[in-house]
């Protein structure tokens, strides 16, 4: 476990294999509650709190649990940190648990946190898993709150409530809605392909595109 | 070449099988021993013993016959471990698919519940099996042994099958629910602690949400209470509304079902049981769309409606969101449903305050709406000039001027409660009114009773 490779665990998870736009996983989440910043900020910190706790323990069960039963545990697991996740958002932050409101609960069935505890934090002891599960946690931040930004500057003509574009500015609706939400992230998904291709050698292309079929 | 490699391949993967399963398994070494005795080296050989075995598993036959002629390649060209090929082939595919996940699942209780069965079944069916089970321990991974299983091996194993099912499965089905049962515990567990340290942090948010919700509607409100009256969906909660002492109407929760899901919102009703104002707590309609209808220029349209309120009559729906207009108007509707009477109505006058009912008088500091039904108010409160007249609560009433705050009865109402409790009472000039059957207070009780006869 040294420097360089939490280093390229992070941009793994960061660039080339961001669970939102090179894994797509996650969609639902993504696509639904990125109408504000903020909204996309606490889901992704929640997201990302429960990946961490959820591979850390699944790394420490990986030898206790039975091949047999390792869903079912994973997913007993995961939705106990969930709720764990939802009663502090109420206690502590009110205002996001109502504006994220049922996604909260959803991330039980998020398949970010149940394809990294499948494919890594059963495989791995604790260290890199917790790395594993901030890395992967972060980029999925990123990504929301990248396609948040875009569809709240444009859609709402505010950043995190604050109005940033004048009257003049007409709001452009539908990117508030489901639809702009897909094209918003099909936008920004060709242009970070377009990057790692220039970017990146033949291999690494080929291994980023491999993960899309988990969707 | 590439066909032969490939055989090869194959060919050493199954030693390599059988090996490992000789190692973990002593019950099937045993069984490779059992044929030892018998010196069988083409597999489709029909021994006497094998004619009612094959039957039994007829699919292993066809497995040994379709692998052998792969395996064969081989032996051409590799003399030794070629010998070994073809024939280790079957028995690890016979053997593997049957006991090999039983095994894993619980290595300890396996053995010995397979070997039981091993032994008697050959010594009841087949003679060679005296000498297999001597055999067992002196080669523990000897692949040449292998060689001579195919025949023999379908009998014992296709006949211990349905035992080695009962016996085996019963421990790591039990094993792994336990384990599971352990998980869920444990995380049951996490919650509750964490429910019990959150829950009334939780709680106070959302009550604190309500509050200032209620402040909205109702800004001269001191303190609300939650009434303990039960109402069924959609209604969630009704608030009893006061200021300082005076009930001043009734917040109501009210859930609709708009387009993007549920609107939760508090309807405000005042005095006359009309709206007082309407508030939009949570919702998920369309941003932008739907979301208008949490305008507070929209909202404000339904201040002052009462009875059964229709759209585009009493209210407009809003253009593109209509769906959401109308689940809020059901959430305005379903609350006025409940006819909610704010009892407490107030004058500012205090010669005229009082309403009649059955069962109280009440007055309170704001004015009656005119659409009160107001018939024989028996005089409450000090008023000497009126004496024991019954009031006619009308707008030609001119109301007295300055307002004496000491000779207010109070009196607040429980919607089926017959008690009057007087807070301010100005004893000796305090009449209490002749439908009154209790005494306002102890105070003013004797001068009611002895005044109501006269009136």
């Amino acid at each position: 476990m040294n420097g360089k490779k939490i280093l390229s665990q992070f941009k793994e998870g960061l660039l080339t294999n961001n669970p939102v736009f090179v894994q797509l996983l996650g969609m639902c989440s993504a696509l639904a509650i990125t109408t504000t910043v903020i909204n996309a900020l606490g889901m992704g910190l929640s997201v990302t709190a429960v990946l961490i706790c959820s591979n850390v323990i699944i790394s420490l069960l990986r030898k206790i649990i039975p091949k047999q039963i390792r869903i079912a545990s994973y997913i007993v697991i995961i939705s106990g940190f969930v709720t764990v996740v939802e009663m502090l958002l109420k206690a502590f932050a009110p205002a996001i648990s109502k504006s994220l409101g049922l996604f909260i609960p959803l991330i039980v069935v998020n398949c970010i946190i149940l394809a990294r505890a499948e494919a890594y934090a059963s495989r791995h002891s604790v260290l890199p898993s917790a790395i594993d599960g901030l890395a992967m946690g972060v980029g999925y931040t990123v990504a929301v709150v990248v396609l948040a930004f875009v569809r709240e500057l444009f859609g709402s003509g505010t950043i995190l409530g604050i109005t940033v574009l004048g009257d003049w500015y007409k709001p452009v609706g539908m990117l508030i809605n489901p639809a702009g939400a897909f094209i918003t992230l099909g936008c920004i998904i060709a242009a970070v392909q377009k990057f790692l291709m220039k970017k990146q050698d033949r291999d690494f292309k080929k291994e980023g595109n491999e993960g899309k079929v988990n969707g | 070449m590439q066909n032969k490699d490939n055989s090869k391949k194959l060919a050493r993967r199954a030693i390599k099988r059988v090996r490992s399963d000789a190692l973990e398994n002593k019950s099937e070494l045993e069984k490779i021993k059992i044929t030892d005795s018998e010196p069988v080296t083409d597999i489709e050989i029909d021994s006497p013993d094998t004619g009612f075995k094959i039957t039994d598993a007829p699919t292993v036959k066809e497995e040994a016959v379709t692998e052998v002629p792969v395996a064969e390649e081989p032996a051409v060209e590799e003399t030794v471990t070629a010998v070994e090929e073809p024939v280790v082939e079957v028995p690890a595919a016979e053997e593997a698919p049957a006991e090999v996940p039983d095994e894993k699942a619980v290595p300890e209780e396996a053995p010995s519940a397979e070997e039981v069965p091993a032994e008697e079944l050959a010594a009841e069916e087949t003679p060679d099996a005296v000498p297999a089970e001597e055999i067992p321990a002196e080669a523990d991974n000897a692949p040449a042994e292998a060689e001579e299983v195919p025949a023999e091996i379908p009998a014992p194993e296709s006949a211990e099958d349905p035992d080695e099912l009962g016996k085996v499965k019963v421990g790591p089905m039990l094993k792994t629910g336990a384990m599971l049962l352990a998980v869920c515990a444990i995380v049951t567990l996490v919650l509750a602690m964490v429910n019990f340290l959150t829950k009334d942090m939780a709680a106070a948010n959302k009550q604190k949400d309500t509050d200032i919700a209620i402040k909205e509607l109702f800004p001269t409100c001191t303190a609300s209470t939650e009434e303990e009256t039960v109402h069924g969906a959609p209604i969630n909660g009704v608030y009893k509304v006061m200021e300082k002492d005076t009930h001043i109407g009734y917040a109501v929760g009210v859930i609709a079902s708009g387009f993007g899901g549920d609107i939760e919102m508090l309807v405000g009703i005042g005095h006359g049981g009309v709206v007082n104002g309407v508030k939009i707590i949570s919702m998920s309609e369309t941003p932008n769309v739907g979301s208008r209808v949490n305008d507070s220029e929209y909202l404000s349209g339904y201040k002052g409606l009462s009875g059964e309120l229709v759209i585009g009559q009493d209210v407009d729906a809003i253009s593109g969101a209509t769906v959401s207009s109308k689940a809020v108007l059901a959430g305005v509707n379903a609350v006025l449903a409940l006819d909610l009477k704010v009892e407490g109505v107030a004058t500012e006058d205090s010669s005229s305050e009082a309403v009649s009912t059955d069962e109280v008088t009440i007055d309170v500091s704001t004015p009656i709406p005119p659409d009160e039904g107001l018939e024989t108010v028996p005089v409450t409160g000090e008023t000497p000039s009126l004496g024991f007249d019954t009031l006619y609560r009308d707008e030609t009433i001119p109301p007295i001027p300055e307002r004496d705050e000491t000779s207010i009865i109070e009196i607040v109402t429980q919607p089926d409660a017959e008690t009057t409790v007087p807070t301010e009472t100005d004893a000796p000039s305090g009449d209490s009114g002749a439908a009154t059957d209790e005494p306002v207070s102890s105070d003013t009780a004797p001068v009611s009773d002895a005044e109501a006869p006269a009136a």
